[in-house]
Order: C-alpha cells, then structure tokens, then sequence
C-alpha cells in the first residue's frame, strides 16, 4: 500500500510549482465542467472527449501516468453495475418518444439505448472527477492543500468563525492519514503471521478477518490522539490564538499565466453548455463548427 | 543442516516510485535448525525486511528465501524452475502460505497492537483455530501458552485491553506459541519494556528454545545477542557484511563500523584496562570469568 492512488509525488515540474491556491480553483472549475448540460448525448460525449484531453496533457505534465488510473478503477466496478442496472431498467422520463428503444418486452415495457449511454456518461463524468482529484493530491503536498484552504475560508473569519481549529483539524487528519496506513499495515501483517487471509473467503469471513484490523487500529488511534492532544497542550497550543505560518504562499506570474488557461477554458465550456442549451435547434457542436468552416 | 536458506535475496521497495532504494541487495545466508540466531545492524540496514520474507510477508523482488520446501519469490518463473524437481506434495504445500505460517511464527515489534479479541483467552486461541484446529484443541493450547508465558489464570476472561504493557506483549506472544510453530521470529522482542519486562521475554525465550526450535531475534541490544545468540549475522545498509558467533563479533574491531553498541560487560572490561587494572583481562565473555578474574586480581 505504499504506492497509494494519488500518493503526493515530489517530482519538479510545472504543474507541482503552481500555487495550491490555483489549483483547488482549478480543480474545483474543471469539476464543475463536468457537470455542466451539453444537450444530447453526441455533444456531451464530445465535450467531455475534450475536457478527458485536456486533463490527459495535464497528466503528462506532471508526470502522473494516465493508465494508472485503470488499475484504481477496479474497485468502482460494483458501481458500475449498480448504475448499469438502475439507468437500464428505469424508465427514461415520461416522453419516450424521441428514445430508442434496444429490447421491448412481451408486456410493453422498454429498456432503451439512452440508459446504456446515461450509464457511460455518468461514468465518464466520474472518472475526469477522479483524474483531477488525482492531479491536485499527487502533485501537490498535503500542508499545501491545507494552507490553500485556510486561505479559502478566510471570509468566514469575518463572521468570527474559527477558521484555524478546522484548518489545524484537517491537517492533523492528513498527516496522520499514512501513519495509519503505515500501522494498519504493520497491524496486517502480525495478524497475516496468526493466519488470517484478507484476501480469500466468503463475506462473513471477510468481515471477520477485518475486525482484527479495524479494532487494534482503533485502539491505537484513540491512545495516539491522547498522546497527542497532551503534546500539544504541553507546547502550549491555543486554539483561539492568532496562527502565522512558516510558508508563505506567493502568487507569481505562472500562476497568472495558468488562472488565465482555466479561465479560458472554463468559459469555452460555457459557451458549449449556452450553446447546445439555449440555441433553438442547435442539437449538435460538430455541426456548429462545420458550419462556421463552411462560412 | 539448514532451516532457512537465503539466495541472493533482494528486496527494493516502491520500485516505481522516483526515490526508491534497495532495503535489501544480495543475501545469501543460511540458519541451521535448532539455532539462537540474533539478527544485528544499524536503523535502516533492512534487519525487519529480511526476516519478513522468512513468513512471506515480503517477497523477495529477485533471488529467494527457502524455509524448509517452501520457496518464497515474487519471480514465478524462478518458483516454477525451484519446484521443478520437487515432489508433488511439496508442490502442494508452496501453494498454501498458511503452511509455511503455522511453521514461522512471528512475534513483531509492539506485538500488543495485534491483540483485538474480548478475552485474552480467545485472543490466543485466534491463531490456532486460523492454522484449523478445532475449538477444544485451541482452548487446550491457548491455555497451555498462556501458562508457558506467566499469565496467570484469573486473567484468562479479562480483556486483553486492561494489561499492562509487558502483559499484553506475553499474551500476544502467547498467542504466537500456541500455534506451536518450528521456528520463532521476534522482531525486537524487548523493546520499550522494563529491564524485570526484559528479562522474562529473553527467560521465555530461551525456554521455546531449548524445547529444540530455531529462535531468530531482531534487536539492538547487544547485551542479548552476547546471552543468548549463538549465531549473529550483521546487516549494514542492505548488505550483509558478517555472519559469525558473538564472541567473534565483540573481541574484532569491528563494532564500531556497524555502528554497533560494546555490551555493557565488554565496556566494564575496557574501564578496567583504562584504569590500569592489574589483572589478566583477556578472553573474558561473561559475568562469572569477570568476576574470578578480579577475585584472582584481588587474592580473596
């Protein structure tokens, strides 16, 4: 488990130098993209090709290899399925007109094509939403991510809320997100010595073998919180004291330079969701553009 | 006649990732049956590493560890070419690594964190009943454990959560023993206890050893490996650089490039020769010839 999905990376590039800040608003941007109606099927595919391209060069960029990603997806199969089957077999909306039907039952009732491709979109959307949390946990370190929303919430200090107990709560809960990784893996293998497999058996047995995990990880958990809460009571920690931090997040001109790109981006996706929503007709972003070369 | 057998045993940790490193290069070791091995080196020279490939813990990234018939490799290819010539039983039996399991028991640093059933007695049954004996059998065992360890019965229904911390480190050894494995690993046995705590772990110890199993410690504890051991080998930044007996390793030059620790009796030694003590010091290695040693130096 050492080389865990989206693990911080400390590789030099461009992408990692970015200000945390920007990239939670781009992360966040590029989310919301994804969720934007393009109008039917050929345009949202279309637009989320372009978005999946878009993340794929970020991707390069920073060094994260694409295909890792596949290798994670295994564990979102069973989602599949489940979407699969609730998209196939619920009806599509009360006109069914304009859906095609693929198999018609003796009774009347219809499964349509729009479920196999409602599924494939909701899965799509799901992955890009996957790939960019990916690109902003590999690429950038965890205290980063914290200072960048600490400088987002800061708003809520106006209206006197302790920004700084949520901001040291969160961070506190990443660092010690691979101490724990560290010892459930320890905890793991005495109980792998004692005879326990986590891998095989049926459910019952499964959840069995988890609890050897689960309890001695709690345990551990609650005497280390206590441990730490002493520790830090020791150093005199005051949560309702003014915090200053010993890194100061600078904005340089890279980072106006790539606020610049996703705004870019973000309102070429806009475009795309007015267009295909509110241009009487319009039904397809490919014919849009031949249009424009034919003109 | 060798237990254990390493061959050019290498290990790398997080190969893909930018900054990996080899925890582990070229070792070829072997440790005969019925042995005290004690397993020394500084932090990091992959002591830990190696002992987990005894208990296929860890895979060897190339080369192999053999325990017995039982060949642990992450390179199929070389485990089909090692099992090529054995007997279909063997065969058999590399293909359950529950076999080899029962075989190596494995006691790790802190073992305390592994305890998680209601009683300590069903914890120390835990093992057992996994290695597919039935529940009277288990209980018999367990109990037996329990009592090799010093833990009196009345504690038998506590929770193993209430015990002081030398007491759930002997529950949870307890809980190892039980399944009666041929060879016993602990992974820094003594740390963080209380020199009484110490003592009745290495007693515990080196009476599973004298009931003719293989014993292999992990420890920084010099003054163990000089009690106990009757091999060590020294580990040095994934390397092994000796295998050989504690006396050997505590009269040559060099403990100071292992980054090794003089135990305490061999520090008393070279106080005395400071001090300009008049008395032959030479080949002393335990408490008693010191003590005749300046007896004699003394005339009582």
């Amino acid at each position: 488990m050492s080389n865990v999905f989206g693990k911080f990376k400390p590789y030099n590039t461009i992408i990692h130098r970015l200000d945390p800040r920007l990239k939670f608003f781009a992360l966040i941007a590029l989310m919301v993209m994804c969720f934007l109606p393009y109008g039917n099927y050929a345009n949202r595919f279309i637009v989320l090709g372009v978005l999946a391209l878009i993340i794929v060069v970020i991707m390069i960029i920073a060094k994260i290899n694409p295909v890792s990603i596949f290798s994670s997806l295994k564990s979102l199969w069973v989602m599949m399925i489940f979407l699969l089957i609730i998209f196939v077999f619920v009806q599509q909306g009360v006109d069914t007109s304009s859906l095609h039907p693929m198999i018609i039952f003796p009774n009347g009732y219809t499964l349509y094509w729009e479920g196999l491709l409602q599924t494939l979109h909701v899965f799509l959307r799901l992955i890009l939403m996957l790939c960019l949390t990916l690109i902003l946990t590999s690429t950038t370190a965890p205290m980063d991510i914290t200072y960048a929303l600490d400088w987002y919430l800061y708003p809520l200090k106006l209206i006197k809320f302790p920004t700084q107990i949520v901001t040291m709560i969160i961070s506190l809960a990443l660092r010690f997100i691979p101490t724990l990784l560290d010892e459930s893996q320890k905890i793991m293998k005495a109980q792998k010595s004692r005879g326990v497999d986590y891998n095989r058996g049926f459910i019952s047995k499964k959840i069995k073998s988890i609890t050897t995990l689960i309890i001695p990880l709690l345990v551990s958990c609650f005497s280390r919180s206590v441990e730490l809460s002493l520790a830090m009571d020791a150093r005199g920690y005051d949560p309702y004291g003014k915090r200053t931090s010993y890194k100061i997040l600078k904005f340089h001109v890279r980072d106006l330079v790539s606020l610049f790109v996703t705004l870019l981006i973000m309102s070429l996706f806009i475009m795309a969701c007015a267009y295909s929503s509110f241009y009487p007709g319009a039904d397809n972003i490919l014919k849009l553009l031949f249009g424009v070369e034919a003109f | 006649m060798w237990q254990i057998k390493t061959k050019n045993l290498t290990y790398i940790y997080d190969k893909k990732d930018p900054n990996h490193y080899d925890a582990l290069s070229n070792i070829d070791i072997e440790i005969n049956k019925g042995d005290f091995v004690c397993i020394v080196g500084k932090t990091g020279s992959g002591k830990s590493t190696l002992v987990q490939t005894f208990n296929s813990l860890i895979l060897p990234s190339t080369g192999y560890t053999q325990v017995e018939t039982f060949y642990i490799t992450s390179d199929k290819k070389l485990k089909k070419e090692l099992l090529k010539n054995e007997s279909k039983e063997v065969i058999e039996d590399n293909k359950h690594v529950a076999n080899l399991r029962k075989k190596v028991g494995m006691v790790f640093q802190f073992p305390e964190y592994q305890l998680f059933s209601e009683t300590i007695l069903k914890d120390v049954m835990f093992g057992p009943k996994n290695f597919g004996m039935r529940d009277e059998e288990a209980k018999e065992v367990a109990i037996k454990s329990l009592k090799e360890v010093g833990i009196p019965e009345s504690y038998f229904e506590r929770s193993p959560f209430e015990l002081s911390g030398g007491e759930k480190r002997r529950v949870a050894i307890a809980g190892i023993i039980a399944s009666s494995p041929d060879i016993l690993v602990l992974d820094e046995p003594t740390a963080g206890l209380d020199p009484n705590g110490k003592k009745e772990i290495m007693a515990l110890v080196k009476k599973i050893h004298e009931t003719g199993k293989t014993v292999i410690i992990v420890t920084h504890d010099m003054d163990l490996v000089l009690n106990f051991a009757n091999t060590v080998i020294v580990l040095s930044d994934a390397k092994l650089v000796e295998v050989t007996t504690p006396k050997e390793l505590f009269n040559s030059d060099n403990l100071n490039k292992y980054s090794l620790e003089i135990p305490t009796i061999y520090k008393f030694i070279n106080l005395l020769k400071n001090k300009g003590f008049a008395g032959n010091l030479n080949e002393i290695n335990d408490i008693d010839t010191l003590i005749d040693r300046i007896c004699e130096a003394q005339n009582v």
